[in-house]
């Protein structure tokens, strides 16, 4: 017998459940979902959610990922510092060695930032979080 | 249970989501770009990981405003990952839990009624109801509380004291069983006494950094930033990344080394049998400081007792419980006298952790089969490389083991710790070190990092176990069980002598009614435990009550009876204490919404509904006359309960929290600097919950080399946590060393730990008669065999699946999958699978597709790109999706010693799944 175990699902409970309901879960996959292909310098910035979020990769990261100790395509176009025109150049934030030097600006990124990936992350063209996205269906 | 009454079931335990989930989560009102005047800053601990990174929080009008990383904090020296920049998006999600809810039918309590919204009263009124009948029907062993590696210390510390206190149940677990209970038990075996000898400064010290199956690049990407930054400084480091599959580890690395499910117990013994044929044994380490040990086995595979509730494709994996066939390489590897092939009966499963003394050249001689020859092909994952350069990448890094002038720093966490042999093989990294003199020395460690905030501060060290109490003490000890009593001033006798029920046993138990009570903290293990429809089930049963607190909706929320609204970690006052030993405190920033309420509230709150009637009277416990109890029940301790002042009615509220100690800890403080602190504004006390239960824990570790520093001391200017043992108001950056712990009597080294000192005499194959003998002062270098997973790839289920998290997201993904920035950039758990895997089973990437086990099948989308690259034979998914439920499909097979289950490695298919219906 193969069984449902609709657990977490968003369905019509019973009598008495006053809200608005939402559908049925499917038993589809999640949606298909891809870092678009927009070229650097192609894309537009997205805007910070809030002052001091790290700004998200506004444009495809394909063949430029991943970052290596010798290969870092982020720094190559961000890393010229100052630079006041092409793509955005890191802060000088970036410059600076906090753990050996603190205050100190530095030539290049500095290495503790070189893994650019880890705090700047491109988007999905995945459509935002919404109910369906706690509705799960447990099979067995 | 019928089918249809099993559904309506099911969909009732929806309405937790329906009543509350309603809305998407809206844009948290943070501060706009440019907009950062008036914002109160002060320090905190990050939320997720176990590095433990430092950060300001920034509060406006009653809000948590904004985020960045503390430049003061050494571990993470102003520097955070994307998911720790989430950490103030995570409270304001749309659809916060904010008032309890209760499974009600007009008014009443049913088990298959909807989730509604009732008072806190209406709420614990049920909850000790239900505490009751359960208690009263089962015993102190009838009910349990999961907690986690995510509790504040304060937290854990109070679940504790209720638990093992209060009920004398020691029926309390934390989720860190499935993360680090590996970690912990080789410790104490190896050791005798629990976490790290050395620090994260290894990092800027040593020369070589090996990751064990850690992908620190996305799971501690500010540890791996450091590495980072000393590799490119420092022309001559090295790192080597042993993986099953391409990670963003491995990108890093100088040698990548793909190898195959749980051949890291070979190459470790292939590295110990190198480094005594090249002569790079530091031989005054290994004889002043070290013994050789062994032990059993045939110890199984922790899967459930009986067959009962199984399947029989299920069944087919549990086989193994009684009886494994040798394999080829076993035969080898374990030295065995019996052929390949023969049926090897699993029978030192109870006595699984029991070890002895060998000599070094019995050691010798267990080595001695590990050779690159047959390793070699034992342990490549990537069917695809040629055999000589896969033994050429082992011989490099045989040869960084084997240079003595080498500095190493050996990380590991899950890989090691997730394995049915997990304790072992945490153990082989220390026989290598220990071999080499690379322990307990600035810029030589083994080093076992922990996956969640405080794994180490909480599980460990306060001792959520089920057969722990705090600073490494067993509740199994009469002399650890005396002096818990002592410090928390119980009669002699009241804290239960056998350990509780581990973590996955406890979801068997509540599965065949053994456990009939459940209090969820901090975790949602209905998503998280291994072969997770069971559990699912068990929680639906009409005799289990399930109480959830939770700050969101999620799957274990949908399954409760009980949903019990909580306070997030700036909402409250907390401590977590991080993979090297670093304890971090913080104060209450905010105020939680609605009328959700801290864990340590809502724990003294519970308490204050159970008397010492109901729980220190005789009790009923199995087993418990095989401890020498001679009335075989936990015996009546009332009569001392009046020696210490305690009433007859007292309520477990009186006698564990509002002490006469704990009072004289007066709120406000100054310590607050004008922060709130609503557990005692709600509690309606002029004391300090929080401050008061973390010197109460404190005592328990000062003297005993666990010392923390008093509490107010970690808000000091310029303190961001202090790593113990805290000494004279120093912290200790290396344990055992006589240069940097003053526990060391006796030096250079001194491994003092005091557990598991006297060791019988014997061989590779079991102890022998003589006496035991101490080895106080000593480590423990184990002889630890290869041996097989009880699951591996067949006809049928013909690939491996690993689990586990990706950078993004955190754990069941409740907090970060409202984030919108890190659901656009990972909206959903791929399955992870090589280009040339997929093409046999006619899948494209982006094909909807089955993975499936002899336990369940979930359904997601196929990745053959992206950041990660498994070999042919393995696929990955994450776990971090309530949509993609790969815990139906994983195996609740487990570390025999640690309890640990292993989430890497288990058989599955993969089948392309129909498409839709045209028109649908």
């Amino acid at each position: 017998m193969r069984r449902y175990l609709l657990v977490v699902v968003l369905v019509l409970a019973a009598a008495g459940a006053a809200m608005a309901q939402p559908p049925l879960p499917s038993a589809d996959a999640p949606p298909a979902h891809d870092v678009p292909d927009v070229r650097p310098g192609r894309s537009t910035r997205v805007p910070r959610a809030w002052d001091g979020q790290p700004p998200v990769v506004p444009h495809g990261v394909r063949g430029l990922v991943p970052i290596t100790a010798k290969a870092n395509a982020c720094v190559r176009c961000h890393g010229r510092k100052d630079a006041t025109s092409g793509p955005p150049p890191a802060p000088s934030s970036h410059f600076v060695d906090m753990r050996h030097a603190p205050g100190v600006q530095g030539a290049q990124v500095t290495p503790a930032r070189w893994n650019c990936t880890a705090c700047h992350v491109p988007q999905t063209n995945a459509p935002p979080p919404g109910p369906a996205v706690f509705a799960a269906p447990l099979r067995r | 249970m019928a089918e249809p009454s099993r559904r309506t079931f099911l969909k009732a335990a929806a309405a937790a989501a329906t009543t509350l989930a309603a809305g998407l989560p809206l844009p948290p009102a943070l501060v706009r770009a440019g907009a950062l005047a008036d914002v109160a800053w002060d320090r905190g601990v990050c939320r997720f990981c176990g590095t433990g990174c430092g950060i300001q929080i920034g509060t406006r009008d009653g809000r948590v405003v904004a985020v960045k990383g503390d430049p003061a904090a050494p571990v993470n020296r102003g520097l955070l990952c994307v998911k720790g920049y989430a950490n103030a998006q995570i409270l304001y999600g749309a659809d916060r839990l904010t008032t309890p809810l209760l499974r009600l039918v007009n008014g009443r309590y049913d088990k298959a009624g909807v989730l509604t919204p009732v008072s806190w009263d209406r709420a614990f009124d049920e909850m000790a109801r239900q505490w009751k009948r359960a208690h009263s029907r089962l015993g102190p062993t009838g009910v349990a509380v999961m907690g986690s590696g995510q509790y504040t210390i304060q937290e854990g510390y109070a679940a504790a004291k209720l638990v093992k206190a209060g009920w004398r149940s020691n029926n309390l677990e934390p989720n860190a069983r499935h993360c680090m209970a590996s970690a912990a038990s080789a410790f104490m075996q190896t050791f005798g006494i629990d976490e790290p000898a050395g620090t994260y400064d290894d990092i800027e010290l040593t020369d070589t950094v090996v990751s064990w199956g850690a992908n620190m690049a996305e799971m501690h990407p500010m540890l791996w930033a450091r590495v980072t930054a000393r590799r490119l400084a420092e022309p001559a480091v090295r790192i080597v990344h042993l993986t099953t599959f391409t990670t963003p580890t491995s990108a890093m690395a100088d040698l990548e080394i793909v190898i195959a499910p749980h051949a890291d117990l070979a190459i470790w013994n292939y590295l110990a049998r190198e480094v005594i044929a090249r002569d790079a044994v530091d031989r005054e380490f290994v004889d002043g400081h070290c013994v050789f040990a062994a032990g059993h086995t045939d110890i199984g595979y922790g899967q459930r007792r009986d067959e009962r509730a199984m399947t029989p494709a299920e069944a087919e994996t549990r086989a193994a419980e009684r009886v494994h066939t040798l394999t080829r390489e076993e035969a080898v590897a374990q030295g065995r006298p019996e052929a390949a092939g023969t049926a090897v009966v699993q029978h030192r499963a109870a006595q699984a952790a029991d070890h002895w003394q060998i000599t070094a050249d019995e050691f010798r001689a267990a080595v001695a089969p590990y050779t690159l020859d047959f390793v070699a092909p034992l342990a490549r994952g990537n069917p695809d490389e040629p055999l000589e350069q896969f033994a050429d990448k082992l011989r490099q890094l045989a040869d960084l083991y084997c240079t003595r002038s080498r500095r190493i720093v050996s990380f590991w966490t899950m890989g090691f710790n997730q394995s049915t042999r997990g304790t072992w093989v945490n153990e082989q990294a220390y026989m290598v070190h220990l071999l080499t003199g690379r322990y307990a020395r600035p810029g030589n460690s083994a080093f076992s990092l922990t996956g969640q905030p405080s794994a180490c501060g909480t599980a460990r060290e306060v001792g959520t176990f089920a057969h722990r109490l705090p600073a490494d003490m067993s509740v199994e000890s009469e002399a650890d069980r005396r002096r818990a009593e002592q410090i928390w001033r119980l009669p002699a006798g009241t804290i239960n002598p056998l350990p509780g029920r581990h973590l996955t046993d406890m979801m068997r138990d509540l599965e065949d009614g053994r456990i009939q009570w459940v209090w969820v903290q901090v975790t949602n293990p209905f998503q998280s435990t291994a072969n997770a429809s069971h559990w699912s089930e068990a929680a639906r049963r009409p005799d289990a009550f399930v109480v959830v607190s939770d700050v969101y909706p999620g799957v274990s929320t949908g399954l409760a009876d009980l949903v019990l609204p909580s306070a997030m970690i700036f909402e409250k006052w907390g401590a977590y204490g991080n993979s090297e030993r670093r304890t971090q405190l913080w104060r209450q920033q905010v105020a939680a919404p609605g009328d959700a309420r801290s864990d340590v509230w809502q724990i003294l709150e519970f308490s204050k509904r159970l008397t010492i009637r109901d729980t220190w009277g005789a009790q009923a416990v199995a087993g418990v006359a095989a401890t020498g109890e001679p009335t075989g029940h936990l015996p009546d301790v009332r009569s001392g309960a009046g020696a210490f002042g305690y009433r007859p009615d007292a309520t477990l509220y009186d006698v564990l929290f509002a002490t006469p100690a704990n009072r004289a800890v007066r709120w406000p403080d100054p310590v607050a600097a004008g922060h709130d602190n609503d557990t005692a504004r709600h509690l309606g006390v002029t004391w300090f919950p929080e401050k008061a239960l973390f010197e109460e824990y404190a005592a328990f570790g000062r003297g005993h080399g666990h010392d923390l520093a008093p509490f107010d001391d970690y808000f000091a200017d310029g303190v961001r946590g202090l790593r113990w043992p805290v000494v004279r108001g120093q912290e200790t950056l290396w344990r055992f060393n006589v240069q940097y712990d003053p526990y060391v009597t006796r030096g250079p080294i001194e491994f003092y730990g005091p557990a598991m000192k006297t060791l019988r005499p014997g061989d590779r194959r079991g102890p022998s008669d003589g006496a035991p003998q101490p080895i106080a002062g000593k480590a423990k270098i184990f002889f630890r065999p290869y041996a097989a997973p009880p699951e591996v790839p067949d006809a049928r289920f013909d690939l491996w699946l690993s689990t586990g998290r990706v950078l993004e997201h955190w754990h069941s993904g409740t907090m970060t999958r409202r984030v919108p920035e890190l659901h656009k950039a990972v909206p959903a758990a791929l399955l992870y699978m090589h280009p040339g895997d997929a093409a046999a089973r006619g899948l494209a990437r982006h094909d909807a597709a089955w993975i499936e086990s002899r336990r369940g099948r979930t359904l997601t989308r196929v990745e053959t790109e992206g950041r990660y690259a498994p070999p042919r034979g393995l696929v990955y998914v994450p776990w971090f999706d309530d949509r993609v439920l790969i815990n139906v499909v994983t195996l609740d097979a487990m570390c025999p010693i640690s309890r640990q289950t292993d989430f890497k490695k288990c058989a599955v298919r993969v089948v392309k799944a129909s498409p839709p219906p045209a028109g649908a």
